[in-house]
């Protein structure tokens, strides 16, 4: 829960329909340009068409069955609302504290979710799919990520779509007053992740 | 940046990218402590062991050189491991400790997404730790900043793949490479020609691996191919081909625990 000041995004739909992989990033809605693309529900492109304020107040992440990625308006316009980790998340990394750096949730395209911590892996300690994508990728398999996403691939999930946080774990590396801060993906991550998300698994 | 003893021994390629990029950041509250405290914490910790631990001295004369020498110094990378935003420098809590191998290091590098800690010895070898380990990487801190200045030569470059073979094998499958002294030692290699460049290193996490990684990067999609192509048609079992091109320019990152990044509280 937060406060918030909102922004309507006010749209033109086109006739075009989205390429796959054109659409990988969310962006805050008071950022949006006109002229920026976003995608309806249907697969259509709808063009920015201006912005414009629409009040302050608090405000709620959304969760459906841990799926925070919605269409809303008339247009199902494609948003995501999430801000920072889970509570489940911060609550793996409290049980972490001074045994790793980072823990991470990963969450697949069907709401199943995973974490992991950074650790010293070996190739075969990823699940083969994973390995397939790290070796790809060239990454190294330490990260918080690969962890989660070995897990949510050994319970069956489709790691296409899948998105990840990851938060530091105090008491090893950093100390305990960064506990809990929001984590960037390294740029192996970033590489592994776009892999994946363009379903070469 | 001149008030740094290090810098004087790098190459004229090496001091000229720091001269260009390099920032000595002010020391965080809270994140990089007065260095003399830490050491005065570290000794007071370690000689309370039995028996007495010698070489504490040497780690500790190590630590106050390394800081007289690089200790600050911020620089952008633009490719390998250490791509993104490093910072030289002791720093975290307890920085100082023995691996199970009983070696004495020191945490010394902090670094915008990398998710180990960054480790010197007291013998200047650089390296990552996960869990308390030591996984040399490079022969000294010197060594990294030549690298760092070596990959920005190759901004926009090619991944053609990754190899885990003996180094040499690997550079021999290639004419006319010739070894750049400056970014090479003990532990990584680089080898150089005009359309081509294989550099042998350990990664950040090498677990069960007998020998570094070897990568091969070229300047187009097309000579990364052909890179490949030929070390496929030699036998070599070619991976990392999907990784992203060498930066164009550093990226940019909030960074981990960075001044203002979000320390988030359950809702």
């Amino acid at each position: 829960m937060s406060e918030f000041a909102s922004t309507e995004v006010t749209g033109n739909v086109s006739d075009k329909l989205g390429a796959p992989g054109r659409f990988r990033t969310f962006e805050r809605a008071d950022e949006l340009s006109v002229g920026e693309e976003v995608l309806a529900a249907d697969g259509r492109v709808l063009v920015v068409g201006g912005l414009r304020p629409a009040g302050a107040g608090t405000a709620y992440n959304l969760a459906v069955h841990r799926i925070h990625t919605h269409h809303v308006g008339v247009a199902s316009v494609l948003v995501h609302n999430q801000c920072g980790p889970s509570d489940e998340l911060l609550n793996y990394a409290d049980d972490h504290i001074g045994q790793t750096n980072m823990a991470s949730e990963v969450v697949a395209a069907d709401g199943r979710h995973a974490f992991g911590v950074s650790m010293p892996r070996t190739a075969d300690d990823l699940t083969p799919n994973v390995r397939v994508a790290a070796e790809a990728t060239g990454h190294h398999m330490g990260c918080a990520e690969i962890g989660g996403l070995c897990d949510l691939k050994a319970a069956g999930s489709d790691l296409v779509g899948a998105r990840a946080d990851a938060v530091i774990v105090g008491g090893r590396r950093f100390p305990l007053e960064s506990h809990g801060e929001s984590a960037p993906m390294c740029r192996s991550c970033v590489d592994l992740f776009n892999y994946v998300g363009g379903g070469q698994l | 940046m001149s008030e740094l003893a290090g810098l004087t021994s790098l190459s004229e390629r090496a001091a000229e990218y720091v001269r260009r990029h390099g920032v000595v950041e002010a020391r965080r509250p809270g994140r990089e402590r007065d260095v003399e405290a830490i050491l005065r914490l570290a000794r007071s910790e370690h000689e309370t062991q039995a028996p007495p631990e010698p070489d504490l001295v040497v780690v500790l004369a190590a630590i106050r050189e390394f800081e007289r020498s690089y200790g600050g110094l911020t620089l952008p990378v633009v490719g390998g491991q250490l791509a993104g935003r490093l910072t030289l420098g002791l720093c975290g809590p307890q920085p100082v400790w023995r691996t199970s191998e009983g070696r004495l290091v020191y945490r010394g590098a902090d670094h915008d997404t990398a998710q180990c800690s960054l480790v010197l010895s007291a013998e200047g070898e650089f390296g990552s730790s996960w869990s308390g380990e030591f996984n040399p990487m490079l022969d000294s801190v010197r060594l990294v900043l030549e690298q760092v200045a070596a990959w920005a030569q190759f901004q926009g470059w090619h991944p053609a793949g990754t190899v885990i073979a003996e180094p040499e094998s690997v550079a021999e499958v290639f004419d006319e490479l010739t070894l750049d002294p400056d970014a090479s030692g003990r532990l990584s290699a680089w080898w150089v020609r005009p359309d081509l460049t294989v550099v042998s290193i350990f990664d950040l996490n090498y677990r069960g691996l007998p020998h570094p990684r070897v990568k091969v990067w070229a300047p187009t999609a097309a000579d990364a191919a052909r890179a490949r192509s030929k070390l496929v048609s030699r036998g070599f079992t070619v991976t990392g081909a999907a990784a992203s091109p060498v930066d164009l320019l550093p990226r940019s990152s909030p960074g981990i625990g960075r001044p203002g990044a979000t320390r988030h509280r359950r809702s």
